[in-house]
């Protein structure tokens, strides 16, 4: 694991909201690093700024302060075009409420992120069609979202956060809004991309898929309480 | 930007509603823009083919017997005046004069009452009334006084069914006195202005001259101009010379059809201007309720602009987005707004009995002003939309 390249990096990241008169300590100082191909969960309750590190490993949101590393770029000097870039091609987002645009079909749902890298329509249209394959859901192009299962619907935006092939896929409760079932062989799903090579990242507050990744990073009151591996059970080097 | 504008599309298809009532602006602007513009050169056609296309480089001088102002001198049109006035007005080619009388024609038992005209040789060749069989009168005609007459089409008509009028002789009766005429020539029906090609009749001056009035004043001037462009500038310097001549406004009237149509022309573009100039603001206005209605889009779809941008949107590609949406309605609007002005323009002409006429122009500008419209009044949504924060966005 040591030979394979670092694709996330935190060093020292703080972040500060100013809510009015006060400020917001969301993010206190979190360091942390993830390599290529990891299966990493980031568990805590709402308020302790998991949120907060998803936007930055997102590229959505900038530190106050700290490193920020994506892909190898910083991102703290990025302007809003760049961002924009690298959420593009390096990230791929799962959310907990999916997120399809209601108006379009699977297929242009999927081909969209590929739509904001200029490539023709053609083969946008191929490499949807492959990553709905990969999810299993070849026959259900022409539909559109409402039409779906929850399941179905979460596994067109897997569809569509892999269509670009990114680096890192980044999972908001992906399990969220499913039942115990669908939810598992949602995890399932992420696990043989892992397979394949993609850093997962999943934020969750649910203690059991924390236990079910690889690693799991729990973080609380915007510092990090542990960072530990599951199947060792140890410390993260 | 295809693509943009398909989703634009499905955009519409879900708020059916709103967006006719946001299309409705544009729609009405130029379609208003389209029909008054056509209104206005359907009149200036109306016009154009009423006068005809002869006898526009004449000036018609009468006396100002209709003058409201009692001081004023009248002048004599003898022939004195005709040379003083050929003498002191710049551009006059030749200067004709007629004399009007009223007169009854009886042939048989048929009887028609004409004005009649007694006219100098050449004049009708000139004024381009064209016959629609027999002969013009000729120079001997006129010296000799000849009793000759030329029948408007449907005087000859009425008093000859069966056609044939040429040769005939027939009785011409004028302030109670008869002369036995003969018919050399009938007129061809046309578009005359201030001639008569249907129910008039032409008799040699000199006739007149001989039977009548020996030395006539004529009764009307017609002063020939050298060409078309020196109507109005003669018709100034006549009332002027008159003025100067006699002392007295309104001692004699100049009018000519060339400047008759040039002021309705000016009266109907000023007209036609000033109304496409509010269609142009009710454009305008129809831009504002689409900046309205495109900020309350852009408000609703945060949430989709948030996915749109986490999936790597840049702020220009969304900012794209929205401009091509407002651009797409204005779009939607101006075609919908050309057929409509097109529709209405004709109904309103047709429904008037005026000729159907549209202005390409007017199209053409009207629709590239409302998509520049939409692009306007879209800027600002648009870059509200590219500007919001992904996160927040996101959030809903």
């Amino acid at each position: 694991m040591d030979e394979t390249k670092r694709v996330i990096g935190m060093s020292e990241v703080t972040k500060v909201y100013a809510m009015g008169e006060e400020s917001v300590h969301a993010l206190r100082g979190i360091s942390f690093e993830i390599k290529q191909g990891e299966f990493v969960s980031i568990m805590g309750p709402s308020g302790s700024g998991k949120s907060t590190c998803m936007n930055m490993i997102g590229c959505l949101d900038r530190p106050t302060s700290g490193i920020v590393e994506i892909g190898g770029k910083e991102t703290a000097q990025m302007s809003e075009r760049e961002l924009a870039v690298l959420r593009n091609k390096t990230v791929g987002f799962v959310f907990q409420q999916y997120h399809l645009l209601p108006s379009m079909t699977v297929l242009e749902n999927v081909m969209l992120p590929l739509r904001y890298q200029n490539i023709d329509h053609a083969e946008r249209r191929d490499r949807a069609h492959t990553a709905l394959k990969r999810v299993g859901l070849e026959n259900r192009l022409a539909h559109l979202p409402n039409e779906l299962s929850g399941g179905q619907k979460q596994r067109v935006a897997i569809a569509r956060a892999t269509v670009t092939r990114p680096s890192i896929i980044l999972a908001d409760e992906p399990t969220g809004a499913l039942d115990s079932s669908t939810g598992n062989a949602v995890l399932e799903l992420f696990g043989e991309i892992n397979a394949a090579g993609t850093t997962i990242v999943i934020v969750t507050h649910d203690p059991k898929i924390g236990a079910s990744t690889k690693r799991c990073i729990r973080i609380l009151d915007g510092l990090i309480q542990s960072d530990t591996l599951n199947d060792t059970g140890g410390a993260y080097a | 930007m295809l693509e943009d504008f398909v989703d634009s599309l499905r955009n519409f298809a879900r708020n059916k509603t709103r967006t006719i009532l946001s299309l409705l602006g544009v729609i009405i602007g130029v379609a208003s823009v389209i029909l008054i513009t056509s209104m206005g050169q359907s009149s200036t056609r109306q016009i154009e083919d009423t006068f005809g296309s002869s006898g526009l480089d004449l000036v018609q001088v009468s006396s100002g017997f209709m003058r409201r102002r009692r001081e004023a001198v009248s002048l004599k049109f003898d022939e004195t005046f005709r040379q003083e006035l050929f003498d002191n007005v710049r551009n006059i080619r030749r200067i004709w004069y007629k004399n009007s009388l009223s007169a009854t024609l009886s042939f048989g038992d048929t009887s028609v009452t004409a004005s009649c005209t007694a006219i100098e040789p050449g004049y009708l060749e000139m004024y381009g009334l064209d016959l629609d069989y027999g002969n013009y009168f000729t120079v001997t005609d006129d010296v000799y006084g000849a009793q000759k007459v030329i029948l408007g089409s449907e005087v000859a008509t009425s008093l000859f069914p069966d056609g044939n009028a040429v040769g005939r002789g027939i009785l011409l009766v004028t302030s109670n006195v008869p002369f036995s005429f003969s018919v050399v020539g009938v007129l061809k029906e046309q578009t005359s202005g201030m001639e008569n090609s249907t129910s008039g009749i032409y008799i040699p001056r000199g006739f007149y001259a001989k039977k009548i009035a020996p030395n006539p004043d004529a009764s009307v001037v017609m002063v020939q101009a050298e060409s078309t462009t020196f109507c109005t500038q003669i018709v100034n310097d006549i009332t002027d010379w008159a003025e100067q001549k006699t002392g007295t406004e309104g001692s004699i009237n100049a009018m000519s059809m060339q400047t008759i149509i040039e002021q309705m022309r000016t009266i109907t573009q000023t007209l036609s201007l000033m109304l496409s100039g509010i269609a142009a603001i009710s454009l305008l206005v129809g831009g504002i309720g689409i900046m309205n209605i495109m900020i309350v889009t852009v408000t609703e779809r945060r949430q989709e602009i948030g996915i749109r941008k986490a999936l790597g949107a840049s702020p220009a590609a969304i900012r794209r987005q929205f401009l091509v949406e407002s651009a797409s309605i204005t779009l939607l609007g101006g075609s919908l707004g050309i057929v409509l002005g097109i529709a209405l323009s004709f109904a309103v002409e047709y429904v008037r009995d005026q000729p159907f006429a549209i202005q390409a122009g007017a199209c053409v500008v009207s629709f590239v002003f409302s998509v520049f419209v939409g692009v306007f009044f879209g800027l600002n949504p648009a870059s509200r939309a590219a500007k919001l924060d992904p996160v927040e966005a996101l959030a809903g």
